[in-house]
């Protein structure tokens, strides 16, 4: 029995012009994305070894390890690999920090660039999954019982002996099978794209792939669901779609993208710019009386330079390690200025993301992109990832520094100074990037994925009541 | 017969619940993005004051020239009064930059830092009508001529002594009209209550700007009406004229602006910055590796002065040019991406309501032009400024000059973005309002030859 009356309602789909239009939408949207983003993820990643090269021999053209000390080196976030399906934030075009040995590493900006992805949203796999599949889900099944009630054929239906429950069952696995198959069928397409094209996805990052078409398979049940909803509580196919669309267009353009807007008003955040020119101005003013002070015993330092013999050294001795020591003090003052201003900005900032993300969790499709892009690691959580990668690597070139000016220390002051160092950083530690584990990506994303899940059961059994108490004839 | 037509079609359409659901959605919509776009634009605003003072405090505290020597200054433009319309590039546009006269200019971070609002688009008046109001749009037109040929009154209407062309021109006024007074009405509305929840105030050049977004908007809505009609005279089912509606709009607006850009990134491809940095060094060792063995043979040290200064102009003019080359290549990645994507209504409508509002891309070029000019007109006040302030210590004593002298603030140049007149704002979007309206005639002409030939029997 619930065979034949699946079967009737995948063949009823699959037969008519709307999946018609709906697979060739979707592999059409789906193959011409992941070919596009194939692409671009190749260019992107040459630029990005041109860029290490470049940096590379930026470094060694330094001189000295003072100097390199003091620009730092660059360095680029690489391209993720799961950009093809979820783009996320990677449309960001600031991909390089300079990691100076000691402060703050920072993002560098261009005064010019091609804005145009600021423009406008990226299609890729999610966006089309968000958007468009969530479009095709509706419209899929907005009449499935109100279209039947109107042709009547479910008085017909009814007549005979068959249970609700697997009449309803039988609707939405047709329905939702009907919807999937293009999809599937363009990831697959997608999978061997991204296979020939030379990605070399490891394990995990398949691993990942394969959840991020989970996540869509769940989203795109709980749109089916609510389509089906909306359906056993209409009387008429045009009532359906009129609700449905505009639950769509509020789900899918509205909340997601007021959120932000909304956030910032509920839990403002201090603007950035007031944050840096907090730390200039604090800066400068412990600069200032490093300054004064270092006025304040110029006598001191003349007598010191002009005296000869041994008393003389000694008290120069003495007056350069005093000397190094306020240098000291001065930046780890000044550090100490920028990681609190900068801590207490990240602070408020994740509040307002946080509140960003709780409120536009209203709708499934937020919940859904943010689940989709921190799984495949190009959403706000790989930003901090990238962020904390870069300050271990900071970590190991201050060491590295470091023992290399011992090194130059211990072989002498003229050494040192005398610009006769050797200076070779073939040795330098590299950046290597790695994504952070799935498993903990998942982690991070579980609440998302939970309230998606949520979704996706309470529209079905909303459906399912709803079809239960529906008045058929 | 004509305003009979249109009276019918106006009554038709406010009568339903279809348009009930149409007119509360982007009611509720063009509100809310009015109110919290201007309540954006007011704390934007604060920002900008409050960090402006703050830079001009700073520099007031600075005891000498050279501390502005090394320490430069912060400059930002002000927000775009029209972004409550059209963000567009704003969020990028809100960079600040550290102008120095040695260094150059360092770009710091965006004011829009919250990572998820470059996850979804902005909800601004433009994309309510690029998005949404053409969705609704083409949804109140898919059933002008299929519908009534379903129901059979198409039949009854064409069997009165009617022309079809006043049907189909009466059916287009009225459906319009029904479709924009509404859309008119929330502006009005959401612009009355930004009013009154924001202190915003609009000059009468800004009034001028809105209002030809106004009608940059009604013009857009149009070809996405016209286009609905076109669909809907070429089928006689309306189920079949909703799928090929929302097939053409999922491609028109979500597709090939999204696509496009980065097809374009392909396609023209501009070295990346490293390589750039590479050939900048390159440029540079190689000018001094000349000098050094001219400076060898140079007999007196004015000569080698003049070597030193001569490969430094050198190096800077290479250097420009260089940079001149990598924009240009810029340049002609956005013209292309910019081309491609004008077979699509919805880009041409995004670029012309960004360069109306002054977001668009010529404003973010201008902008950049602007901050690289502005550097070496502050580099050259504060050459001036250390220039008199060293020749008056140089009428002092050595005790003296350790004294701290202070520079007035008001020597340095003003950084004010003078964005493009209204004039040439309009003059740059011609290209695409002509695209647009020829989009509207081009459908309407379509729809006309179609539905002059329209089998009512079917």
């Amino acid at each position: 029995m619930f065979g034949t009356l699946f079967k009737k309602e995948l063949l009823d789909h699959l037969l008519g012009f709307r999946f018609a239009v709906s697979a060739v939408l979707c592999l059409l949207l789906m193959i011409i994305s992941v070919i596009i983003l194939v692409g671009d993820y190749s260019a992107r990643r040459n630029d990005f070894h041109r860029n290490m090269t470049a940096y590379k021999a930026e470094a060694e053209e330094e001189g000295s390890y003072f100097d390199l000390a003091r620009h730092g080196v660059k360095v680029d976030r690489p391209p993720a690999k799961l950009q093809v399906p979820a783009y996320g934030l990677e449309k960001d075009p600031d991909r390089t920090a300079r990691v100076p040995a000691s402060g703050i590493p920072k993002v560098l900006h261009e005064l010019y660039l091609n804005p145009l992805l600021s423009l406008f949203p990226v299609a890729d796999v999610v966006f089309v999954v968000a958007t468009v599949l969530s479009l095709l889900a509706f419209v899929v099944s907005y009449d499935a019982v109100t279209g039947e009630r109107e042709q009547e054929t479910i008085k017909l239906l009814m007549s005979y002996n068959v249970p609700r429950d697997r009449l309803i069952l039988a609707k939405w696995l047709g329905g939702y099978v009907s919807l999937v198959i293009p999809f599937l069928l363009s990831a697959g397409i997608g999978c061997v794209v991204i296979q020939l094209a030379d990605i070399d996805l490891g394990g995990s990052d398949w691993m990942a792939f394969g959840m991020l078409i989970g996540l869509s398979l769940v989203f795109l049940a709980a749109m089916f669901s609510i389509g089906l909803f909306v359906s056993c509580i209409c009387r008429y196919s045009a009532t359906s779609i009129t609700v449905l669309v505009l639950i769509w267009v509020i789900c899918v353009l509205v909340v997601p993208n007021i959120s932000p807007y909304v956030a910032a008003e509920v839990v403002p955040v201090k603007p950035f710019s007031a944050v840096e020119s907090e730390i200039k101005q604090e800066t400068a003013s412990v600069m200032r009386s490093f300054m004064r002070r270092l006025h304040g015993r110029r006598s001191e330092l003349r007598r010191a330079f002009r005296g000869s013999g041994q008393e003389a050294a000694q008290a120069r001795q003495k007056l350069m390690e005093t000397m190094n020591q306020a240098r000291t003090e001065l930046q780890e003052s000044i550090g100490r200025i920028e990681e609190t201003k900068l801590g207490e900005f990240q602070r408020g900032q994740n509040r307002q993301i946080i509140a960003t993300k709780n409120i536009s969790r209203i709708s499934p499709i937020a919940a859904y992109v943010y689940a989709a892009t921190d799984v495949a690691s190009t959403g706000v959580r790989k930003q901090e990832h990238f962020y904390q990668s870069v300050q271990e690597y900071q970590r190991q070139f201050e060491r590295y520094v470091e023992t290399k000016m011992e090194g130059m220390f211990s072989q002498g002051f003229m050494a040192f100074f005398g610009g006769q160092q050797e200076y070779d950083v073939s040795d330098m530690p590299e950046f290597r990037y790695e994504e952070e584990e799935l498993a903990r990506r998942v982690d991070y994303s579980l609440w998302d994925i939970v309230v998606l899940a949520g979704y996706s059961v309470v529209f079905f059994l909303a459906s399912f009541v709803g079809f239960m108490k529906a008045d058929l004839l | 017969m004509f305003t009979l037509i249109v009276l019918k079609e106006i009554r038709h359409n406010i009568l339903t619940l279809r348009f009930a659901v149409v007119y509360s959605l982007f009611f509720v919509l063009t509100v809310i993005s009015m109110v919290l776009l201007s309540s954006n634009y007011q704390s934007q605003w604060d920002n900008y004051v409050r960090s402006k003072a703050a830079e001009r405090e700073n520099l007031g505290t600075m005891e000498n020239v050279r501390d502005l020597r090394w320490q430069g200054t912060k400059v930002q433009k002000e927000p775009s009064k029209l972004s409550i319309f059209s963000l567009g590039l704003d969020k990028e546009m809100s960079r600040s930059s550290f102008v120095s006269s040695r260094g150059g200019v360092e770009v710091g971070s965006s004011q829009y830092s919250n990572p998820i609002s470059a996850l979804f688009a902005t909800p601004d008046l433009s994309y309510v009508v690029n998005v949404v109001i053409s969705l609704l749009a083409l949804l109140l037109a898919f059933d002008a001529i299929s519908g009534e040929n379903e129901e059979g009154t198409l039949r009854l209407m064409l069997a009165n002594a009617v022309p079809r062309d006043v049907i189909l021109l009466g059916k287009w006024l009225g459906g319009y009209v029904a479709l924009v007074v509404p859309f008119l009405l929330a502006v009005g509305v959401g612009f009355v209550l930004s009013v009154v929840f924001t202190d915003l105030t609009l000059d009468a050049e800004s009034w001028m700007r809105a209002a030809t977004l106004m009608l940059l908007s009604l013009l857009y809505i149009s070809v996405f009406f016209t286009l609905g009609i076109l669909v809907s005279a070429f089928n006689h089912r309306s189920s079949t004229a909703l799928m090929a509606s929302l097939f053409l709009w999922v491609f028109i607006v979500l597709t090939v602006p999204n696509v496009v850009p980065i097809l374009a990134r392909q396609i023209a491809g501009i070295p990346s910055l490293g390589m750039l940095d590479g050939q900048r060094a390159a440029i540079e060792n190689e000018q001094w590796r000349t000098a050094r063995e001219r400076m060898r043979s140079a007999s007196s040290d004015d000569e080698r002065r003049n070597i030193h200064l001569e490969v430094r102009e050198n190096i800077a003019r290479e250097w420009t040019r260089l940079q001149e080359e990598y924009e240009n290549k810029i340049d002609k990645q956005i013209e292309l991406a910019q081309i491609l994507s004008r077979i699509s209504p919805s880009a041409s409508f995004v670029y012309a309501a960004t360069n109306i509002s002054g977001t668009g891309i010529g404003d973010f070029r201008n902008l950049a032009d602007y901050t690289k000019q502005y550097q070496g007109r502050f580099a050259d006040a504060v050459r001036e400024l250390y220039r008199e302030e060293h020749e008056r210590e140089e009428q002092r004593t050595v005790e003296q000059r350790i004294d701290d002298e202070p520079f007035d603030v008001d020597r340095l140049p003003e950084y004010r973005v003078r964005g493009d007149s209204l004039a040439r704002s309009f003059q740059g979007s011609m290209l695409d309002i002509g695209l647009l309206v020829g989009f509207n005639i081009a459908f309407l002409l379509v729809s006309y030859v179609k539905f002059m030939r329209y089998d009512v029997c079917e």
